[in-house]
């Protein structure tokens, strides 16, 4: 009888951790991290460097980073990079949307995140639409994943109906079309610029 | 292979099941092999597309607006947000939308959103009178009556099935399309400000307008800006989206 409940216990794991998942089980594994996340930031008295840290433990491997590298590029531009290039790209690329994550971390004041029923858009992607809600506005988010070959990945969000991949899909087009790899790669590395401009004199 | 000893069974359908899902965890579904190429068809057909063959003025007013912002409006906001409490701002934002009504209310009506149009006066009347001339919002305490998309009249027309025709940035007002503006010149004679004299007193609602909602706003455009990698683009591609979904709500 023990080992039967042994069994049983893979077995679910083994289902719950899988393909096997159908979209609500995504949903509540989604709103589970969430969760887990904003119990940490809510949490008082601690530092918020720490708070980031764990955030980004939880939320991490959510995300299909590399394949979200991939697709601000597209099929085009991508391919005709070389293998070195697409290496690099993704590590400037994964560390530039990471670093603009944490930096909304900051933002975060009483806001309460509010579920819609997940969408299936055939049956290996899902939209899960959620709003953020604050005192006085609601912010309509939706996170986009793809059932990959262990568990389900984000690869897309979308903020008030602004697909984060479309938005620098068009940017990186432009700047490979108008301009050459080396564009490219500088636009990335410059990326800890300044918010505001500098100084009317400096133009 | 059939055995009268349950556990055995229930063993064999144990094993049966587990294969199964060690199956499903190590096989993915079709047309998972490569989520890449099924994934980037997708955005590579949605990709919002307009036209911009004004683009190094759009370029320059681009650049215009940025330095109104950093320069003029943001200074001015800091300072106003230092002297005014939130929740009166909120309240001054609430009052501006209020008087938005009409030109919501028509939008819907252009658009054959009768019950939407009924709920954008239920919520006039409900604030305008209880809410106190609209600066407190008690209508958003209705469900039916909160979050109302916010219709305009561009989006009247994309739903007749004009298209947005060229990109236009215009100073002070930002982002904009050939169809957007037409919306926005006939918004003008839906503003109650319009009708109201002396005539500075529109100039002077928009100021307020403008630095009120910018003081509720701070930082956002900064961190669009920093998180762009061609924040012309970018800003352009933004507008696009956020228009599309307005237009399908």
């Amino acid at each position: 009888m023990k080992r039967i409940l042994v069994g049983l216990m893979i077995m679910f794991a083994a289902i719950t951790d899988a393909a096997a998942q159908d979209t609500t089980t995504v949903e509540a594994m989604l709103r589970n991290k969430v969760d887990e996340a904003l119990t940490i930031l809510r949490a008082p008295d601690q530092d918020m460097d720490q708070k980031k840290q764990a955030i980004v433990a939880i939320v991490e491997p959510l995300f299909d980073f590399p394949l979200m590298a991939k697709l601000v590029l597209g099929k085009k531009h991508w391919t005709s990079l070389t293998p070195e290039e697409q290496q690099r790209f993704e590590t400037l690329f994964v560390e530039r949307l990471k670093s603009s994550y944490i930096d909304k971390i900051d933002l975060y004041r009483d806001e309460q995140v509010a579920w819609k029923p997940a969408i299936a858009e055939g049956p290996n992607k899902v939209r899960i639409p959620s709003a953020i809600v604050s005192r006085n506005e609601e912010i309509t988010t939706a996170y986009k994943l793809y059932r990959a070959s262990r568990q389900w990945k984000i690869y897309d969000v979308e903020v008030q109906g602004v697909s984060i991949v479309s938005s620098y899909r068009s940017q990186f087009d432009q700047i490979l079309t108008s301009g050459s790899k080396e564009d490219l790669f500088r636009e990335l590395e410059s990326s800890s610029q300044p918010a505001s401009p500098a100084p009317p004199s400096a133009e | 292979m059939l055995s009268r000893n349950p556990q055995r069974k229930i063993r064999q359908w144990l094993a049966a099941a587990l294969g199964l899902a060690f199956i499903a965890t190590t096989v993915p579904a079709t047309a998972q092999d490569d989520p890449f190429a099924d994934l980037d068809s997708q955005f590579e057909t949605r990709q919002p597309q307009i036209a911009d063959p004004l683009a190094p003025w759009n370029r320059l007013m681009f650049e215009v607006n940025d330095r109104l912002y950093f320069y003029l409006l943001k200074p001015v906001a800091r300072g106003y947000k230092a002297v005014v409490p939130e929740p009166a701002r909120i309240g001054v934002r609430n009052f501006f939308t209020n008087l938005e009504a009409p030109l919501r209310f028509t939008a819907c009506l252009l658009q054959g959103k009768g019950q939407q149009a009924g709920h954008e006066l239920s919520a006039f009347v409900i604030n305008s009178t209880f809410g106190v001339l609209g600066f407190f919002a008690p209508a958003r305490l209705e469900p039916a009556l909160n979050n109302l998309p916010e219709e305009d009249l561009g989006q009247s027309l994309a739903v007749w099935g004009a298209g947005h025709g060229p990109y236009l940035v215009w100073p002070l007002l930002g982002p904009s399309s050939l169809r957007d503006s037409v919306g926005r010149a006939g918004a003008y004679f839906l503003d109650p400000f319009t009708y109201v004299d002396p005539s500075e007193a529109d100039l002077i609602a928009s100021g307020v307008d403008t630095v009120n909602a910018t003081s509720l706003r701070l930082g956002e455009y900064e961190a669009l800006k920093k998180d762009a990698v061609a924040p012309y683009e970018a800003m352009r591609d933004i507008y696009v989206q956020y228009r599309q979904r307005q237009v399908e709500q």
